[in-house]
C-alpha cells in the first residue's frame, strides 16, 4: 500500500437501544447525516454494512435505499457482509479503494436493527454466521458455542468463571457516562456471577446485549476534520475455518494473529505504542483470548491483568473506553464502526471521558470464534 | 429446510465427513480440499461413533423450534479418530456431563414443522455411563 494516509473527518453513532419507533433506514440515516455534518463533505461513495437486513427487515438493495433517503445520488454504493464483522471489513474496504481509485471519500454506515425480531428469532439471528448444515440445523446458538470456547478456555488456563467476569465489571464502570451505550450503569462482580444463566457457564450479565444501533465513518483522502486529524495507520482482515472445534489447536486464534502481525508491519506503530484498545469483547473468555493473541497480556494472563487494573481507563492502555460490545452494545454490523469512531472521539479529546495523552488507537472487531477479523490502527495526524 | 435436509440426510443420519486419499486426514464436516496438503482427492468417509467430551454447556434459550428441548446439553466431542464434533448430550445425567465423559452418537429426531409437517432425523450423543 503507498504512503497515503486515508481521514476520518467525520463520525456518527445512535445511541443503542431498542428503537421501536425507528426502522433499519431511519437509523442508518440519522448516523449517516452526523458524519457528513461533521466532515462538511458529501461522499463520492456510499459502503453499507449489514448482516440481518433480510431476515429482520425483509429488506435488501439498502445501500441505494439509504443512499436516496440522504438526497444523494449518482454516487457508487453497495453493501459489505461478513457476518459481526462487517462493519470493520466495510472501512477495511473503503480504505483499499481510497488507496487504488479516484474517488476522493466514501461514506461507511454500519447498521443492524434486531429486536423487531422475537427472542428465539433473535437467537437464530446471532447465529446466521454460523454454518446452517451442522450448528444451526441442530439447534446449536452462538451463545453455546462461546459457552463451548469459555470452558475449554477456563480448563487450559484454570481460570474460573467468576473471575473472568471482571471484563464486564470494566465494560459497565466505563460505559456508566457513554451516552450512546446500551447499558448506562454499573453492574458489581456479585451482581454479574448471579445473573442468570444463559449456556453454562455464561451468565447473563457476561454475554453482550441485543440492540438497535448505527454508526458511520466519512473517510477522505484530503479533507481536513473540524477537529484533530485522525488518519488510518493501518486497516488489515485475515480470515480462518467458521466451525472453531475443527481446528488443530482450539484456542488459537489465527485469523487475529495474522492481521495483528500484519497491522504492526503496515502501521509502523510498536504494542507499547497503542493507548485505546477496542476489542471483539463478546463474552469475556473470547475478550482474554484475543487481549492475549494481540499480544497486550501474556497467555492465560489476561484475566489477572484487569484484575491487577492494567486495562483499566486511567491507565497506559484503557480497555472498551466505551464500554465495549458487553455494555456499550453489539448491533452486528455497527459494532465495527462504533468502536472506530469512538476511538477517533477519544483521540480528539471530544468522547464522555477526558484521556489525554492517547495518540494512538487499536480497534479489533470479528465474527464467529475468530472466523474473520478485522483490525484498524488509528493515530492523530502529526 | 426440506431440500437442505434431503441432500444432506445421509452425513445426518450416519455422520459422514471426509477423508483425503493423499494423507488420510479426516474432518467433519466434509471438505473438498485437503487443509493440510492441499490435496483434491477427496472421499467421503463415516465417522466413528464414540468419543469423548472436551467441552460442555446447557443451554437456558433456544432457536426456533427447539423449545422443548430445553435446558439443552450441548457437547464439544472428540470422536475417536480425533475430529471433533458439536452435538446435543441426550438421555444423560447432568451429573455425568463432564469433561473427560465418554460418548456415543445415537440417531434422534431433530426437529418437525410444526405438528403435521416433515420430521427431520439426524445424530445426537449420549453419555456412556461406565459406572454401571
Amino acid at each position: 500500500m503507498n504512503s497515503l494516509k486515508i481521514k476520518i473527518s467525520g463520525t456518527g453513532l445512535t445511541k443503542i437501544t431498542d428503537h421501536w419507533s425507528k426502522s433499519l433506514v431511519d437509523l442508518s440515516v440519522e448516523s449517516a447525516k452526523q458524519a457528513i455534518s461533521e466532515s462538511t463533505i458529501l461522499p463520492d461513495m456510499i459502503i453499507f454494512a449489514n448482516t440481518l437486513s433480510s431476515y429482520s427487515s425483509s429488506q435488501e438493495n439498502l445501500s441505494t435505499i439509504i443512499s436516496e433517503k440522504l438526497g444523494l445520488s449518482n454516487i457508487d454504493s453497495f453493501k459489505i457482509e461478513s457476518s459481526s464483522c462487517s462493519g470493520a471489513m466495510a472501512v477495511n474496504i473503503a480504505n483499499k479503494l481510497l488507496h487504488s481509485d479516484d474517488i476522493e471519500s466514501i461514506l461507511v454506515i454500519g447498521s443492524e436493527k434486531m429486536t423487531d425480531l422475537s427472542p428465539s428469532e433473535t437467537i437464530k439471528a446471532t447465529t446466521l454466521g454460523e454454518s446452517y448444515e451442522y450448528t444451526q440445523f441442530f439447534g446449536i446458538t452462538m451463545n453455546s458455542l462461546y459457552a463451548l470456547f469459555s470452558r475449554l478456555y477456563m480448563e487450559n488456563y484454570n481460570i474460573s468463571s467468576d473471575a473472568l467476569s471482571n471484563f464486564s465489571v470494566l465494560s459497565h464502570k466505563n460505559s456508566s457516562s457513554c451516552k450512546h451505550a446500551q447499558f448506562n450503569r454499573e453492574f458489581s462482580l456479585d451482581s454479574i456471577n448471579k445473573s442468570s444463566i444463559i449456556s453454562s457457564p455464561l451468565t447473563m450479565l457476561n454475554c453482550s446485549p441485543i440492540g438497535d444501533g448505527s454508526a458511520s465513518v466519512m473517510l477522505s483522502k484530503n479533507n481536513k476534520s473540524n477537529f484533530a486529524d485522525v488518519d488510518i495507520l493501518s486497516s488489515t482482515s485475515s480470515n480462518s475455518s467458521v466451525d472453531f472445534y475443527s481446528r488443530d489447536n482450539l484456542l488459537e486464534f489465527n485469523s487475529t494473529s495474522n492481521c495483528i502481525n500484519k497491522s504492526l508491519e503496515e502501521s509502523k506503530v510498536n504494542l507499547d505504542d497503542i493507548g485505546l484498545l477496542e476489542v471483539h469483547d463478546v463474552v469475556p473468555a473470547i475478550t482474554a483470548n484475543i487481549i492475549e493473541t494481540l499480544g497486550f497480556s501474556k497467555p492465560g494472563s489476561a484475566t489477572s491483568d484487569i484484575m491487577s487494573g492494567k486495562y483499566d481507563l486511567d491507565s497506559k492502555i484503557s480497555l472498551s473506553s466505551s464500554g465495549g460490545l458487553k455494555a456499550r452494545g453489539n448491533p452486528l454490523s455497527a459494532t465495527g464502526i462504533y468502536q472506530i469512531a469512538e476511538v477517533t472521539r477519544q483521540l480528539q479529546n471530544r468522547s464522555h471521558t477526558d484521556l489525554q495523552n492517547k495518540k494512538i488507537g487499536l480497534c479489533h472487531n470479528m465474527s464467529g470464534i475468530d472466523a474473520n477479523s478485522v483490525i484498524h490502527i488509528l493515530g492523530l495526524s502529526n | 429446510m426440506s431440500v437442505s435436509y434431503w441432500r444432506n440426510r445421509d452425513r445426518y443420519f450416519r455422520i459422514i465427513g471426509s477423508i483425503c486419499n493423499s494423507c488420510n486426514h479426516e474432518s467433519f464436516p466434509n471438505f473438498y480440499t485437503c487443509n493440510k496438503c492441499n490435496s483434491e482427492d477427496i472421499s467421503d468417509k463415516e465417522m466413528p461413533n464414540n468419543g469423548k467430551l472436551i467441552s460442555y454447556t446447557v443451554s437456558s434459550e433456544s432457536m426456533p423450534g427447539f423449545e422443548k428441548e430445553l435446558p439443552m446439553s450441548i457437547g464439544l466431542i472428540k470422536l475417536n479418530n480425533n475430529v471433533n464434533i458439536v452435538a446435543q448430550i441426550v438421555d444423560s445425567d447432568l451429573e455425568d456431563i463432564k469433561i473427560g465423559a465418554n460418548v456415543k452418537a445415537v440417531f434422534r429426531k431433530i426437529l418437525a414443522d410444526g405438528d403435521s409437517g416433515q420430521i427431520y432425523y439426524g445424530y445426537k450423543f449420549k453419555v456412556v455411563n461406565t459406572k454401571k
